[in-house]
């Protein structure tokens, strides 16, 4: 098994994207981790970004604050410490709705019969409620905050996973090698640990590698239509949403106020190339049939 | 008289058509509708019939990958067809097919010599037992025969084998060939420890002529007819007794097909191995079997040593499929004999005779009453009313 670890790494070293993906994967990592040491916090709540003043005017980047202000607060502290909550938005929100998918799917695919039929007819119930138009309906009669936008996005994000695990199963349950191992002898649940699951569990990981990053913008269109953090809070799309106002740039100069969107939105894009990049490389790494 | 290595007795497996809501039963699917057949230690016994005839539900029942819906399944010298059943129903199985009974025959003969006397067969093995050392109690009877129920599933298991069709889906993509083939010796505990896991698989993968180098490979890195043999390899791993063959060269090109049925029979003399061979083409059973039986929808029409088949096929169906068959030699003349129509469905298989809606010969009783497979020559066994 150990050669088999390290004939993967060597083959996901060779692939230049899967290096970019995992490098700023990594690198984002070590801002969200050092946020504390790259940003002192400045109040009992290290998620508030800091007021440096009461001017509501953007201002440029300087040595001070190298990412610029707006709205009175810095972005560099907003930018590093939203590090930090895209993570925990993006894992929390991914983890939790994938988990839902794969117990609701697997028990529809395994069990079958009238089972499966009700918690399909359930899924298809909620696949047929627009994605966003849900998440905002909820996340307003829930109220404001991250949290509920946290919750209406795991309500609302779990059907993929169920519908993909459950295809799955039934379509490897009907496999021949399936039917293989039943007449070796090979006892049931070593059956679904050894074969079923290695070929039906990889995909729902890819695919929740891939939501990760595409959780964050939904999380910041939320936030941009104002219904996410609360103001001030440390979040990518909150400070896109300040920058709203001023996304037109003063008359005659279009884009003065370019560093109140580019810093946030540049983290925001990194952020989903490289949960994105790193799902490609895994999805090479789990087919065999692409192994060399 | 030989012992049949399996017997399969009045096998029957239909299939729910489930529909709406609540899933109810709708009809059934009779794939397999009474059926019985013998197969001998070392022989070769090919199973032959049109599509959907029931030729991979009877390999798949006897395996008990799908579980019959009545009839008994002999192996050697225990009736396995309990052994995969929950307890209830294993229980239930057995008062039903023997304490039962047993104890009915009792009341008519009066003494268990008698009773005994009248059996034969496993019957009166169980018979034996029943009032023997289970002293006329069920349930003295049924603990004996539930007992080491690990044990009698994993004989039976490592002495039924099968190999499948389809080369692509038939083997984990995900596993080294090691894995795959080394499955079924670490699951019983042939082997021990990666040492002598290699040793094994390398040694049985050399037995079907692929090198030992490959174990590290995957499937995909193998060739169509490779994967066959790997296939077949997996099955052989365990020594088995019998293994099924469902279509095992279908998938092939011709020319692999015939090296990969070479194979078989080589090996079936150095490991003394019996078959049961199932294929749509009757060119293949012809070159493979010692013995043919030829089903249609769910039931066998006729059964024969080969030679005898081939000869002198008896059955109007069995001589359809036959004169479709091209022969090599051209001064030969042979009547086409073309089936009108499709097959029937097996959910409302047609009355009497299934075969009468095509069949050229079919007179008025066919549609009405039900042909019995009869012995009509020494060996020779067919089911028409006009095969006198
Ligand atoms: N799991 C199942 N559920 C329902 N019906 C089934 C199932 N398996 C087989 N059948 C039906 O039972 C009948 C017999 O099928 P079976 O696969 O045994 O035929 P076959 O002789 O092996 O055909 P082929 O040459 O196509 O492999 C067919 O009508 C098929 O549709
Ligand atoms: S019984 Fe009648 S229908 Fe059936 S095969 Fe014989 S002749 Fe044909
Ligand atoms: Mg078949």
């Amino acid at each position: 098994m150990r050669t088999e670890t390290k004939r993967m790494i060597k083959r996901l070293l060779r692939n230049p994207s899967a290096v970019l993906g995992f490098s700023l994967l990594i690198f984002f990592t070590v801002i969200a981790i050092g946020a504390p040491l790259i940003c002192p916090p400045q109040s009992y709540d290290p998620y508030m970004i800091p007021i440096v003043t009461w001017d509501k005017t953007p201002q440029p980047p300087s040595t001070e604050h190298p990412f610029g202000v707006i709205d009175g607060r810095d972005i560099f502290y907003g930018v590093i410490w939203g590090t930090r909550t895209a993570f925990k938005v993006g894992l929390i929100v991914t983890l939790t709705s994938t988990i839902i998918g794969l117990l609701i799917g697997s028990v529809a695919g395994y069990f079958g019969g009238w089972l499966d039929e009700i918690l399909m007819r359930i899924t298809d119930v909620f696949l047929s409620i627009p994605y966003i138009l849900a998440a905002i309906v909820v996340t307003a009669f829930l109220g404001m905050g991250l949290n509920k936008v946290m919750i209406s996005l795991i309500m609302f994000g779990w059907m993929a996973t169920a519908r993909l695990i459950r295809g799955n199963i039934l379509q490897v349950r009907e496999e021949q090698y399936v039917l293989a191992a039943r007449a070796l002898g090979v006892n049931d649940y070593l059956v679904i640990l050894k074969h079923v699951l290695p070929n039906t569990i990889f995909p729902v990981v890819i695919q929740a590698t891939m939501r990760i990053g595409s959780l964050v913008i939904t999380a910041a269109a939320l936030s941009f239509l104002g219904l996410g953090a609360p103001v001030g809070y440390a979040d990518w799309g909150s400070l896109l949403n300040f920058a709203r106002n001023w996304l037109l740039g003063a008359s005659g100069e279009a884009f003065k106020y370019w560093y109140a969107i580019v810093y946030p939105g540049v983290a925001m894009v990194l952020f989903v190339l490289a949960w994105n990049l790193v799902g490609d490389a895994l999805r090479d790494v789990f087919d065999p049939r692409l192994r060399g | 008289m030989k012992q049949p290595l399996v017997r399969i007795e009045r096998l029957i497996k239909y299939f729910p058509i489930r529909a709406g809501v609540f899933k109810r039963v709708v009809a059934w699917v009779k794939a397999v509708d009474d059926v019985s057949f013998d197969v001998f230690e070392g022989e070769t016994v090919g199973l032959v019939g049109e599509s959907g005839c029931g030729k991979t539900t009877i390999g798949m029942t006897l395996l008990r990958l799908y579980e019959p819906t009545s009839g008994r399944i002999i192996v050697g010298e225990e009736d396995t067809t309990y052994y995969f059943l929950p307890t209830t129903k294993a229980r239930s199985y057995l008062k039903r097919s023997y304490t039962d009974r047993f104890q009915q025959l009792l009341k008519e003969k009066g003494s268990t010599d008698s009773v005994i006397d009248s059996l034969q067969g496993i019957d009166r093995r169980y018979a034996e037992i029943f009032f023997g050392d289970a002293k006329g109690s069920a349930s003295k009877f049924l603990s004996v025969m539930l007992s080491n129920m690990d044990e009698k599933r994993k004989k039976f298991r490592r002495d039924l084998q099968i190999v499948f069709q389809d080369p692509y889906s038939s083997l984990n993509p995900r596993l080294r060939v090691k894995t795959i083939v080394g499955e079924g010796p670490l699951t019983h505990r042939l082997v021990r420890g990666d040492k002598e896991v290699v040793e094994r698989v390398k040694a049985v993968l050399e037995d079907v002529g692929i090198s030992g180098e490959y174990i590290y490979r995957f499937p995909h890195e193998f060739s169509g007819g490779q994967r066959q043999r790997i296939g077949v390899a997996r099955a052989l791993a365990l020594s088995p007794k019998l293994i099924i063959a469902d279509e095992a060269v279908a998938a092939l090109d011709v020319s692999i097909r015939s090296q990969v049925i070479n194979l078989m029979k080589d090996l079936q003399k150095e490991h003394k191995l019996t078959y049961l061979f199932i294929s749509h083409d009757l060119s293949v059973i012809k070159y493979v079997s010692d013995r043919v039986i030829v089903m249609y929808l769910g039931k066998i029409v006729e059964s024969a040593p080969k030679k005898n088949l081939f000869d002198e096929p008896l059955h109007p169906y069995t001589r359809a499929l036959m004169s479709a068959i091209p022969i090599p030699n051209p001064n030969i003349k042979k009547e086409r004999i073309i089936l009108k129509g499709d097959v029937p469905s097996p959910i409302n298989p047609p009355s009497g005779c299934r075969f009468h809606t095509r069949c050229y010969m079919a007179v008025e009783e066919c549609s009405k009453i039900e042909p019995q497979l009869r012995e009509v020559k020494p060996d020779h066994y067919v089911a028409c009313h006009l095969v006198k």
